[in-house]
């Protein structure tokens, strides 16, 4: 548009939206839909920010807001889960090795390897790091469609001039 | 020397973070087709590679955890690649598949589009746009599919990704041509601005 939106507020308020549905248990399945909290936080960031210009954005405009509420949401994610991982995030890995149990055929002497590398001193900074990036790409992808779809919703419509109706049609002569 | 005074510092600061403002932004518009389209080319990158690359280390655990907030993961719902279970599901993986193929030939498909001449197609009474027709269209075979699995119809993973697989496309091609659209916008504003800065300093006659 005119390169003089300010994406700030409808970001965090978006990127806050997405982030924290994301976390919170049973909610969070939401995202089993085509990641849909993501795409929630999207569409309120553009929300707020044709709120703030009176509908006057862009698809840019959308896809710019929806992208930086996905990194933000990203990184509420990464707070979220890096305080929790002394409680729940360990659990989770030995979730994620039960599942893998299930698998016919998974190559030998793996399970031992991750058992030990659970146990290691490093695993709970490398899984802030990794859930960053991951989360950070993700989010910021589906937060861009998000952002498209509510510029679709909120974006008024340029006004235009339009051709003025008909004439009625010449009254018949009266005899 | 002359000492500045306190406002018209307050003046300077302002417009130096106007100008980094516009100028960011306006970077930032000009690539966010390129940007988005590297971002959807790594995911299907991630979860097809990780399985090969990451067998013997413990990342492939970390990174199948920093999939969980996106994704149920369910076993036999996914794929297994090189003997290790794919990061997302069968779904997820059509999705995350289609997504780069549909912003990468948004393009050539829109010219073609164009060429059918959409305004013929669409109502004056009912306001539909092609691309709400393709995702509603793309997203049919997956709804069938997820009908024909709720109704107890034999389904199994690969019907599950080659179902979802055009929704993914479709969603690709329609967010690859609004940000393309962006982005060529952007450079024109861009050249426009400069040829128009140029003028005003009169080294162009």
């Amino acid at each position: 548009m005119n390169g003089q939106q300010n994406y700030f507020k409808p970001a965090i308020i978006g990127g806050l939206a997405s982030g924290l549905l994301s976390v919170i248990p049973i909610i969070s399945a939401g995202n089993c839909v085509c990641c849909l909290w993501v795409v929630v936080g999207g569409v309120l960031a553009v929300y707020f920010l044709a709120e703030q210009n009176q509908g006057k954005i862009s698809p840019g405009d959308g896809a710019l807001a929806g992208l930086l509420s996905g990194l933000v949401g990203a990184c509420i994610v990464t707070i979220v889960l890096s305080v929790s991982i002394p409680f729940l995030g360990l659990r989770m890995l030995r979730h994620q090795m039960d599942q893998m149990r299930r698998i016919p055929g998974m190559p030998g002497g793996i399970e031992q390897f991750y058992g030990h590398f659970l146990n290691g001193r490093f695993v709970i900074l490398t899984i802030i790091i990794a859930v960053l990036i991951v989360s950070g790409i993700l989010f910021s992808i589906f937060g861009t469609l998000g952002g498209l779809l509510g510029s679709a919703l909120f974006a008024k419509k340029q006004q235009t001039l339009q051709a003025p109706p008909p004439l009625p049609p010449p009254a018949p002569p009266v005899a | 020397m002359v000492k500045k005074s306190a406002s018209e510092w307050t003046i300077e600061v302002a417009s130096l973070r106007r100008l980094l403002h516009n100028a960011f932004h306006m970077r930032f518009r000009k690539h966010l087709y390129v940007i988005f389209l590297i971002g959807t080319m790594l995911c299907p990158a991630i979860i097809w590679l990780l399985p090969f690359l990451l067998q013997r280390s413990p990342f492939y655990l970390i990174a199948r955890l920093a999939f969980s907030a996106l994704c149920h993961q369910q076993p036999d719902r996914s794929f297994v690649v090189n003997g290790m279970l794919m990061m997302v599901c069968a779904r997820c993986a059509a999705i995350y598949t289609g997504l780069p193929i549909g912003v990468f030939f948004c393009a050539p498909v829109f010219k073609w589009v164009r060429k059918l001449q959409p305004s013929k197609l669409q109502s004056e009474r009912i306001p539909i746009s092609p691309g709400g027709v393709a995702v509603f269209i793309s997203a049919l075979p997956a709804a069938f599919e997820l009908a024909a699995e709720k109704l107890g119809f034999p389904t199994g993973n690969l019907s599950r990704f080659f179902a979802t697989f055009p929704f993914g496309t479709a969603l690709g091609l329609i967010a690859g041509h609004f940000l393309r659209t962006t982005s060529l916008e952007t450079e024109r504003t861009i050249v426009m601005t400069g040829a128009l800065r140029q003028l005003k300093q009169g080294s162009v006659t």
